[in-house]
């Protein structure tokens, strides 16, 4: 699969029935596409940070398929409902090799995405370094059912940020983000020193995206 | 169980009464405010060098994980500690920050 991630900020005057047909325009988008084979809208809970209102996961056939941004919204006859409704969009793509879905049957769960951008001045040595850290929190928190860990693609991203990779965990329950992933001391002790600003080997840049949404089914095991 | 957080700065000679003075007045009393229980600054070497870094170890409590977060959060976009950092790095050679644990080796 190739992906595609958006997350959407609405202008703060939408009102609740044009966000239902955004709903119900967005989440209906599988077949206005050609070769989109997977799409979900989440609404985001309270106390998500930089990312907005909604994450819109997307998955095409192959890369070939998922046209340019402002083409996607051509196509699918979304233009205008964009421009009414959605005041900012940051969106990444990318193809979906690193993604580790150990309970492809989990239902009613917790979706969360985190954008993040790793300075680009930072060795690649350091890089990996970092990202061998961050993919292990599996390995120490247990509450997370799948995950999947990306570098986008630099020549595709929309919006003003310029995001380098997606961080993205399946809980089964909301405790398990709020309370195991945030209390494990591989989280607060190690993981985040690379995140903040005190750190002296901090790589990631500040203003994070970190966002999550109910889903039915897993949107990971695409 | 409190969580130890331990600031490591290599500090040059001569530069030490500096280094502790710019923490002691620019950083500890915000830091207190953030949550963090101040328990003691030390040097390894136990004393002064006068021809390498001796290193000034700087050393705080908080009281857990909420603790730790609470004060990342009100870190994130100050200023005034971006600063500090800023100043501090301008003097010493290397610098560390870490959170400590317990060990007690498993019961058989």
């Amino acid at each position: 699969m190739y992906r595609r991630i958006a997350l959407l900020h609405l202008h703060p005057q939408a009102s609740p029935d044009e966000i239902a047909v955004l709903e119900r325009e967005l989440g209906d988008i599988v077949n206005r596409v050609p070769g989109l084979a997977h799409a979900h809208l989440g609404r985001h809970y309270p106390n998500t940070v930089g990312g907005g209102e909604y994450t819109w996961d997307l998955a095409f056939i192959d890369r070939e398929h998922c046209v340019a941004w402002p083409d996607q919204l051509r196509v699918s006859e979304q233009v205008d409902l964009f421009a009414k409704l959605v005041a900012r969009t940051d969106a990444v793509q990318f193809a979906a090799t690193n993604t580790h879905v150990a309970q492809p049957a989990i239902t009613d769960f917790i979706k969360r995405t985190l954008f993040l951008e790793v300075e680009r001045s930072t060795p690649p040595a350091e890089a990996q370094n970092f990202d061998r850290v961050l993919t292990g929190m599996p390995r120490y928190i247990p509450a997370i059912r799948n995950w999947a860990y990306h570098r986008v693609d630099d020549d595709a991203i929309i919006g003003p940020r310029r995001w380098t990779h997606v961080w993205e965990q399946e809980f089964q329950e909301l405790s398990g983000l709020r309370v195991d992933y945030m209390v494990t001391p591989y989280h607060w002790g190690y993981v985040d020193t690379w995140f903040d600003p005190e750190s002296p080997h901090r790589v990631v840049a500040s203003g994070v995206a970190h966002v999550y949404c109910a889903a039915a089914t897993t949107i990971l095991g695409w | 169980m409190p969580i130890q957080l331990i600031y490591e700065l290599a500090v040059p000679p001569t530069r030490l009464d500096e280094v502790h003075a710019l923490f002691a007045n620019d950083y500890l009393p915000a830091a207190r405010e953030r949550g963090m229980t101040f328990t003691g600054a030390y040097i390894t070497p136990p004393i002064e060098l006068d021809d390498a870094p001796t290193t000034l170890v700087l050393q705080f409590t908080l009281p857990d994980a909420n603790a730790v977060w609470a004060m990342k959060r009100q870190v994130t976009d100050s200023a005034e500690v971006a600063e500090f950092w800023r100043r501090v790095d301008g003097i010493v050679v290397s610098r560390q920050r870490r959170f400590l644990a317990p060990y007690a080796p498993a019961e058989a």
